[in-house]
């Protein structure tokens, strides 16, 4: 190798690393910051200018639960969230072996229908779901969120579990149904397991944008169903804007989601990128 | 001499012949009704709703009482200077921000690439902004860019920078809301550009660098062609969601200062409850979703999407 | 057990893909259907299979109607061409597994696997996963699963075609004496006509979703009836040349001394074929051409083209004129620019039909 190229090589590799780390630090910082602030007191957080060693505590934590109600808000998230996610993987998945497997008259036209429902602005369906709801008596139950969140995450599933489908052979199934299954023996014993990783991926990403969801939440509840993202917005209402309460509530309604991610990440790829990857 | 076995029969795709089986006419119906039901009765129904409510003055704040108007609302819509200075200002926002995000994350996708010795970690810091609740992004990035005490303008203080104004300036604030949201949703075209050029074949790759092509010119001819259909879905998915940005813009600005901010949702939530006008919020909302759809179409028509999407099918 | 196609139609819009095809598979036959991608042949299988419903006809196993029944219903075994392995199962749970659906108790169902598996050379990979196999292995693991159940009929969707020469002529071999000693009824489908010749009690050569010919090996390769059916099978395909039919039941063709009179039984075909308005060709094989001196008695003169020596046989290809054809022979001293005899034995030449639609009925 002539000196040119060991050099650029070697300023390659420097320039890669150097970009590398400073578009890492670009997105990694505001979410050390949010972490860092929401170990502060009062006091390190007021600071100026910043103070970057401090002694943690957990007041703000603590406030969590006890001035902004956190405990039930957590209940809520969890129960209406985790509900929906189930009745979208459930009716999505179904329908995506639907379209996956069967001649079904104008099959391309009804993916479109439920694609399409993602475009809808939420804002949208807001108001009336706030009118009927508040005929029907459902204002500010769980079972509003839940019927809202499910309708979110079908289109997301339905395309996504079709993919997955696809990607299992006909023939594999074929064979089952030869060795003596039916449709739904095959599916049970054979198209399943093969799909669970899939299924994972899937359902994690559902569920994420439905804890993370603000808008419906904010509207469609008041006193009872209210879901961790409302409470955090409430700790930035009042005139003394309380930051350390704000981040520790940041931190804590993204933490069971960044843990999911992450520990799904493989499988995840496959699915967002609704198979125009591989084909 | 003629060729043995090759007739000009049509050629069979095993992949169409999905045909019903004894026994299973009515199993897709079964399959697809939950769906349906589910679509018509929390999607369909409300919506068809709202296309009624926008034809009549329903307001609750002058009780439950209210009467046809016809299209009235959409009249006075047509007039309200404030939703259409809301509308453009989102269309600019969506366009900028996109863009911005779509080129930093192809570079981005280019650079994490190769494949050295910590870069999988690294890959992993990049993940994190879109998992974050946006509420918490906003609440973030509101507190770094405070002007005073901020820790954004204490480090610009560090290398010479003066004071930005960042979210209180109504000149910066637009800039500053797209910055945030950049920041958060890169990641996500980030991922779905970096997984389809990891599985981009090697040998158009290894043609080019015989045919003697530089950097520049690969990715311009061969790289960016075949990336294609994932920078449509990306952008598409990316385009739509913007178009509905809300929760940061209300943590971080509420719209303001001086309306500096004011998207299409923020505006649409204050006519709808704040002010209750719910009738004439509904005719907004509808023209809002009209334009999406507009916006929708004109991109699918561009990219020719739709054809990609049935190629897929018919492998 | 012997299965009857009777006037199956399967109809894709407006594309007829399996256009009226009736057949009577004898019990313990094999039967191969034979013929390039598109013909349909693949589509017949699988309705018999019960993967697909006929638009029209119907088709029984052992004298029941089968037609409309669930594949599961069928008593039927399947291998396919991706070979259709379950990859999360091992090798002995892929095999067990149509035991385990019929609810053979363990002691049985571990019982039946490992004989079967035994039978195929399996014995070392039982506690494999499909992703650890070879091709070859995994094509056995298949059969293997289809066996194990003293199926009634077996069906192969090409098989064989995703694995490499040489495995295949072994996996050919071992296949058919299987199934022989077994007894089992089996359709084959397959678009080599080697494999077709070797397997085969009977052929049928299909086009266009029509059974062109139906009959053994050795009469599809002396007697092909249409051209389509007579360039498919052998290799080099067999030498046609446009034909009148004169009166006194001669055929003759542009080619000197290549003339044929018909016997009885070719004189009702002849024509059938002169009827139906179709073209009339003449053909003999390559290596039923005799090479003679040229200007010989009884031989037409032609010019050597070019001359393969592929060692126990040799290609010469010649032309008469315009006229261009193949003649197959032992070792020669023959070359290239040479102008030979060709003698064209009158027994030796053949009727054939230009166009399938004749032989449709």
């Amino acid at each position: 190798m002539s000196n040119s190229r060991i050099l650029k090589s070697g300023a390659g590799a420097l320039a890669a690393y150097g970009l590398a780390i400073a578009a890492a630090l670009f997105f990694a910082f505001p979410i050390f910051w949010m972490v860092t602030s929401s170990f502060k007191s009062e006091v390190d957080i007021s600071a100026y200018p910043p103070v970057w060693s401090f002694s943690p505590t957990l007041a703000n934590y603590a406030q969590l639960f006890t001035e902004l109600n956190a405990w039930q808000a957590l209940l809520n998230s969890a129960l209406i969230v985790g509900l929906a996610t189930c009745i979208a993987m459930a009716a999505g998945t179904m329908a995506a072996y639907a379209l996956a497997r069967f001649d079904v008259k104008g099959k391309e036209f009804l993916a479109f229908e439920i694609l399409s429902i993602r475009m809808l602005p939420p804002i949208v369906s807001v108001i009336p779901m706030f009118i009927i709801a508040r005929q029907l008596g459902i204002f500010d139950t769980p079972w509003l969120l839940i019927a809202a969140y499910a309708l979110s995450g079908l289109p997301f599933v339905v395309w996504v579990m079709r993919v997955f489908i696809q990607d299992i052979p006909q023939s594999i199934e074929e064979a089952a149904m030869i060795d003596g299954c039916s449709r739904f023996e095959t599916f049970w014993r054979v198209t399943l397991p093969l799909l669970l990783p899939g299924l994972a991926a899937t359902m994690v990403i559902v569920f994420m944008f439905a804890w993370n969801e603000f808008l419906l939440a904010s509207m469609l509840t008041s006193q009872e169903a209210k879901t961790l993202p409302v409470i955090a917005a409430n700790a930035i209402k009042p005139k003394a804007i309380a930051w350390g309460l704000a981040s520790a509530a940041g931190v804590m309604m993204s933490l069971p989601v960044v843990v999911l991610v992450l520990l799904m990440q493989r499988y995840l790829v496959r699915g967002l990128t609704l198979g125009a990857v591989k084909g | 001499m003629a060729k043995s076995g090759t007739i000009n029969a049509p050629a069979l795709q095993l992949g169409a012949t999905k045909a019903v089986r004894a026994g299973e006419k009515s199993v897709p119906t079964l399959l697809l009704a939950p769906t349906m039901i589910i679509m018509t009765i929390v999607g369909l129904y409300p919506l068809l709703h709202s296309l009624y409510i926008s034809l009549t003055n329903y307001n609750p704040t002058f009780g439950t009482s209210y009467s046809f108007i016809g299209f009235a609302n959409y009249a006075r819509a047509f007039g309200d200077g404030q939703f259409w200075y809301s509308v453009g200002l989102t269309l600019a926002f969506t366009a900028i921000s996109v863009a911005l995000s779509l080129t930093l994350a192809v570079l981005l996708a280019l650079l994490f690439n190769q494949y050295r010795f910590g870069f999988v970690v690294l890959r992993t810091f990049l993940l994190i902004p879109m998992l974050i609740t946006p509420i918490a992004v906003g609440i973030t990035w509101r507190t770094m860019m405070m002007p005073d005490l901020g820790v954004l303008n204490y480090l610009l203080s560090l290398i010479g920078v003066s004071h930005l104004s960042w979210a209180s300036s109504p000149s910066s604030a637009l800039a500053s809301v797209i910055l945030v949201d950049v920041w958060q949703w890169t990641p996500f075209m980030f991922i779905i550009i970096f997984a389809g050029l990891r599985s981009l074949p090697k040998s158009p790759f290894e043609a080019a660098a015989i045919d003697g092509a530089g950097h520049l010119a690969t990715f311009m001819n061969v790289t960016l062609p075949m990336l294609k259909p994932v920078i449509v879905i990306a952008t598409l998915l990316r385009v739509v969601d913007a178009f509905r940005t809300y929760d940061t813009v209300y943590i971080i600005t509420r719209g303001g200062p001086d309306f500096a901010t004011d998207l299409l949702s923020v505006y649409l939530q204050r006519v709808n409850f704040r002010i209750f006008d719910l009738g004439y919020g509904s005719a907004l909302s509808w023209i809002a979703l009209v334009i999406v759809l507009v916006v929708v179409l004109v991109f699918v028509n561009l990219t020719g999407f739709l054809k990609l999407v049935a190629d897929k099918e018919n492998r | 057990m012997a299965i009857n196609i009777d006037t199956v139609y399967k109809q894709f819009g407006a594309l007829k893909v399996v256009n009226g095809v009736s057949v009577d598979i004898k019990d313990g036959e094999f039967f191969v259907m034979l013929g390039p991608s598109g013909c349909g042949k693949t589509t017949t299988l699988r309705m018999v299979a019960g993967l697909e419903l006929p638009t029209a006809g119907r088709i029984s196993i052992d004298g029941a109607d089968m037609t409309y029944a669930e594949p599961r219903h069928r008593d039927i075994a399947m291998a396919f061409q991706d070979y259709g392995l379950y990859p999360n199962m091992t090798v002995f749970k892929n095999i067990e597994f149509p035991l385990k659906i019929r609810k053979l108790d363990v002691r049985e169902r571990a019982r039946k696997v490992e004989d079967t598996a035994e039978k195929l050379g399996l014995g070392e990979l039982l506690q494999r996963k499909p992703s650890q196999l070879s091709g070859g292995q995994r094509q056995r693991v298949s059969l293997a699963r289809a066996l194990v159940r003293n199926p009634k009929v077996f069906l192969m969707d090409e098989p064989l075609s995703n694995l490499d020469a040489k495995l295949r002529a072994v996996m050919r071999t071992e296949i058919k004496k299987l199934v022989t000693n077994l007894g089992i009824t089996t359709i084959y489908v397959t678009h080599d006509q080697i494999e077709a010749m070797a397997m085969a009690d009977r052929i049928a050569v299909m086009s266009r979703g029509n059974m062109v010919q139906v009959a053994s090996p050795l009469e599809i390769y002396d007697r092909p009836k249409t051209r389509f059916v007579a360039e498919f099978i052998g290799s080099p395909p067999m030498n046609l040349f446009p034909a009148q039919l004169k009166a006194g039941g001669t055929v003759t063709c542009i080619l000197p001394n290549f003339a044929h009179s018909l016997c009885d039984d070719e004189r009702a075909f002849a024509a059938q074929i002169v009827d139906g308005n179709g073209g009339l060709l003449l053909g003999i094989r390559p290596e039923h051409l005799i090479v003679a001196k040229a200007g010989a008695q009884g031989a037409t003169d032609a010019l050597v083209e070019l001359v393969e020596p592929l060692g126990q046989t040799t290609n010469i290809y010649v032309s008469v004129g315009d006229v261009r054809f193949v003649i197959v022979t032992d070792r020669t001293t023959v070359k290239a620019g040479d102008t030979i005899g060709v003698v064209a034995p009158s027994e030796l030449l053949r009727v054939v039909a230009n166009d399938d639609a004749v032989v449709r009925h």
